[in-house]
C-alpha cells in the first residue's frame, strides 16, 4: 500500500491504498446492492500473507535485494497487520478476512455485516495506525 | 510459463503488462507516470495469478532487469552441472516446458556468459510464440555481442515479427553499410525489405528492390571469396531464392529465372529452389512445374507450396484421387488459413467426384468455409454441392493464374531456417 509520512497506510478509494475501489470505478473491489449496502460476496480489500507473495508490481523496487523481481513503486511500502495466523475468520467485530478460492496465501478484507458502503470504508480506516512496515 | 500457465489469458496478460512495465521504466523511469498507469493496469490479472504463476512472474521480472542492469565484474566456473543444466533448459525448451526452462537458466546464469544468457532466454521465449520479449533478450544479447553474426541476425529476425516497422529501420542501415556487414545479416536485412516491398505499392518499391539486389550480390560475393558458400551451404542457396524473388517482383521474370536455375545448377534438388521454379513455371510450362514440385516433395521440402500447386494441377487435371491424396498431405504442412481453406474445397470436389457419401463432401466444404467464412467461390462451390443431386456439378475451380498469385503473395523464404 501508499505510505503515509507517518509509515502508515494512505487511506482512500484508490489502487494499493487502505480502503476500497468502489463502482463505478470498472476495477471495484466490492459489488453494492440496489440499496449501496456492500454485497457479502468475499470481495474486499485485496491482502497477501507475505509481502514476498505478492505479484511483483506491488512489490518495491527497493526490495531487489531479496526479492530480484521486485518492480512496485518505491512509494509503496508493505504493511503487516496483526501477528496472528493468516487463517480466514474475523479480524475485528466489524471486519473478516476470507482466503481467495485460487490461492490460500491471498485473500480479502471484508465487512463481517451488510453495511453501508462508507461504515466499511471506514472500519478500514479505522484500522490504520494497526499496520506496521515489515519488509524482512 | 509452462503450457499450463500460458493457457491462462491473466498469466498471458500480466506477462505482456510486466514486459510493457519494464519498458515504461527503462525509457521513463521507474516512478514516471507511464510506469503507474501500467502498474495500475496489472491490479486486474495480478489479483487472479495462482502462487506457482506469482513466482514465475517474479523470476520473468528479475530476467526483465538484466536487460539493463550493470554486467557482473566476474563469471563463475563453467563446471560439468552447468552444462548438464544447460542440457536441461534446451530440453525443457523444445519440450514447451518454458517455465522451466527459465528457471534453471536463471539459476546458472551467474556461471554463463550475460549475452549468452540473454540470447538463450530469447530463444526460450521466441519458443514460447512471444517475439516481442524474445526480441528485448535478443537484441540485448546483440549489443553485447555486436560481433557475433548469429546473435545480430536472429535477434533482427525476431524483430521483424514484433516491431515491423523497427526492423525495417535496422534492416535499411544495414543495407547502407552492407559491404561491412555478415553475409547472414545482410540476407536477412534484405529479407525484410523484400517483404515489405512485395506489400508495398508505393513508389519507391522499384529503388528499395534494386537496392536489395545488390546488397545480395554483394554478400554472394563476400560468401564465395571467405569460403562461406561451402560451410553455409543452406545459406549461399536461399541468397539465390531471395535473389530470384526480387527479380520476380522486378517484373523481371528471365532474370529471376536465371537465379533459380543457377541455385539449382549448384544444388539440383533443393526444394525451396524447385518450388520456386515450380511456381515461375507453373500454367506457362506445366509438366516442368509439376516435375519441380514432384521434386521438392521427393526431398523432402516443409513447404506446403509445393502440395499445394500440385493439388492444383491435379484437380485441374481431374485426377481427383491424387488431387485428393496431395491435399492431404499439403494439410499436414504449416499454412495461413486461407490456404488450408483452398485445400480443403478441393478435397471436397475431389471427394464428391470420387462418389464419397455427401455428408464426408460437405463437412469438407463447411471445414473450408469455417477457416474463410467469406470466401466467395468456396461459399458458391459449397452451396452448387447442396442445390445439385450431381456429384460432380459445375464447379467453379481457380485458375492457373490466380493460384500463382496466392502464391506468390504467400510463399516466404526464410533466410533464418537455412543459416
Amino acid at each position: 500500500m501508499r505510505r503515509a509520512d507517518d509509515n502508515r497506510p494512505v487511506v482512500g478509494s484508490n489502487s494499493k491504498e487502505l480502503g476500497v475501489r468502489v463502482p463505478p470505478n470498472p476495477n471495484a473491489d466490492i459489488d453494492l446492492d440496489e440499496s449501496g449496502k456492500v454485497i457479502l460476496n468475499g470481495k474486499g480489500m485485496s491482502v497477501a500473507e507475505n509481502w514476498r507473495d505478492l505479484p511483483p508490481h506491488l512489490i518495491p523496487m527497493r526490495l531487489r535485494s531479496r526479492l530480484p523481481g521486485a518492480a512496485g513503486s518505491d512509494r509503496l511500502a508493505c504493511f503487516v497487520h496483526g501477528s496472528g495466523p493468516f487463517h480466514e475468520g474475523p479480524i475485528n467485530d466489524r471486519l473478516a478476512l476470507v482466503l481467495k478460492a485460487h490461492n490460500t496465501r491471498a485473500g480479502n478484507v471484508v465487512p463481517s455485516r451488510l453495511d453501508e458502503v462508507q461504515s466499511f470504508q471506514d472500519d478500514l480506516a479505522a484500522t490504520r495506525s494497526e499496520w506496521s512496515i515489515e519488509e524482512s | 510459463m509452462s503450457n499450463q500457465f500460458f493457457q491462462n489469458a491473466d498469466f498471458v496478460e500480466y506477462t505482456k503488462l510486466l514486459y510493457e512495465l519494464h519498458s515504461a521504466m527503462r525509457e521513463s523511469g521507474d516512478e514516471s507516470t507511464e510506469a503507474e498507469k501500467i502498474r495500475d493496469r496489472m491490479d486486474e490479472p495480478g489479483s487472479r495469478l495462482s502462487p506457482d504463476e506469482i513466482a514465475v512472474v517474479q523470476g520473468i521480472s528479475a530476467d526483465f532487469y538484466s536487460v539493463a542492469d550493470p554486467l557482473p565484474t566476474a563469471i563463475l566456473p563453467r563446471t560439468a552441472e552447468v552444462n548438464v543444466d544447460l542440457v536441461a533448459v534446451r530440453r525443457a525448451r523444445d519440450t514447451r516446458d518454458f517455465h522451466l526452462a527459465l528457471d534453471v537458466l536463471r539459476r546458472r546464469a551467474a556461471h554463463l556468459e550475460p549475452s549468452a544468457v540473454s540470447f538463450l532466454r530469447g530463444r526460450i521465449w521466441m519458443a514460447a510464440g512471444q517475439p516481442a520479449i524474445a526480441a528485448l533478450f535478443l537484441e540485448r544479447a546483440a549489443e553485447l555481442q555486436p560481433a557475433n553474426p548469429s546473435y545480430r541476425s536472429i535477434a533482427l529476425e525476431v524483430l521483424s515479427a514484433a516491431d515491423p516497422q523497427r526492423a525495417r529501420q535496422h534492416a535499411g542501415e544495414i543495407l547502407r553499410n552492407s559491404e561491412d556487414q555478415p553475409a547472414r545479416l545482410v540476407l536477412i536485412a534484405c529479407q525484410i525489405l523484400y517483404f515489405e516491398a512485395r506489400e508495398s505499392s508505393d513508389e519507391s518499391t522499384r529503388s528499395t528492390l534494386e537496392s536489395v539486389v545488390t546488397a545480395i550480390r554483394g554478400a554472394m560475393d563476400r560468401m564465395m571469396i571467405s569460403g562461406e558458400d561451402q560451410t553455409l551451404p543452406g545459406l549461399f542457396l536461399h541468397a539465390f531464392a531471395l535473389l530470384g524473388q526480387c527479380f520476380e517482383l522486378l517484373g523481371d521474370h528471365a532474370g529471376a529465372r536465371k537465379w533459380y536455375d543457377e541455385g539449382l545448377r549448384l544444388s539440383p534438388d533443393d526444394p525451396l529452389l524447385l518450388t520456386l521454379r515450380g511456381m515461375q513455371r507453373y500454367g506457362e510450362d506445366s509438366p516442368g512445374a509439376v516435375a519441380d514440385f514432384e521434386r521438392a516433395i521427393r526431398r523432402g521440402s516443409d513447404s506446403v507450396w509445393p502440395y499445394y500447386f500440385l493439388a492444383h494441377h491435379h484437380l485441374l487435371s481431374r485426377n481427383f484421387q491424387e488431387c485428393l491424396d496431395t491435399s492431404t498431405k499439403g494439410l499436414q504442412r504449416e499454412a495461413t488459413d486461407s490456404v488450408r481453406a483452398d485445400l480443403q474445397e478441393w478435397i471436397a470436389i475431389s471427394s464428391a467426384s470420387l462418389g464419397d457419401p455427401r455428408p464426408v463432401v460437405e463437412a469438407w466444404f463447411q471445414q473450408a468455409l469455417r477457416l474463410a467464412p467469406d470466401h466467395r467461390r468456396i461459399r458458391a462451390n459449397y452451396e452448387l454441392y447442396i442445390q445439385s443431386q450431381a456429384s460432380e456439378p459445375d464447379w467453379d475451380t481457380p485458375t492457373s493464374t490466380e493460384v500463382g498469385r496466392s502464391g506468390r503473395q504467400g510463399f516466404k523464404v526464410n533466410v533464418q531456417n537455412a543459416a
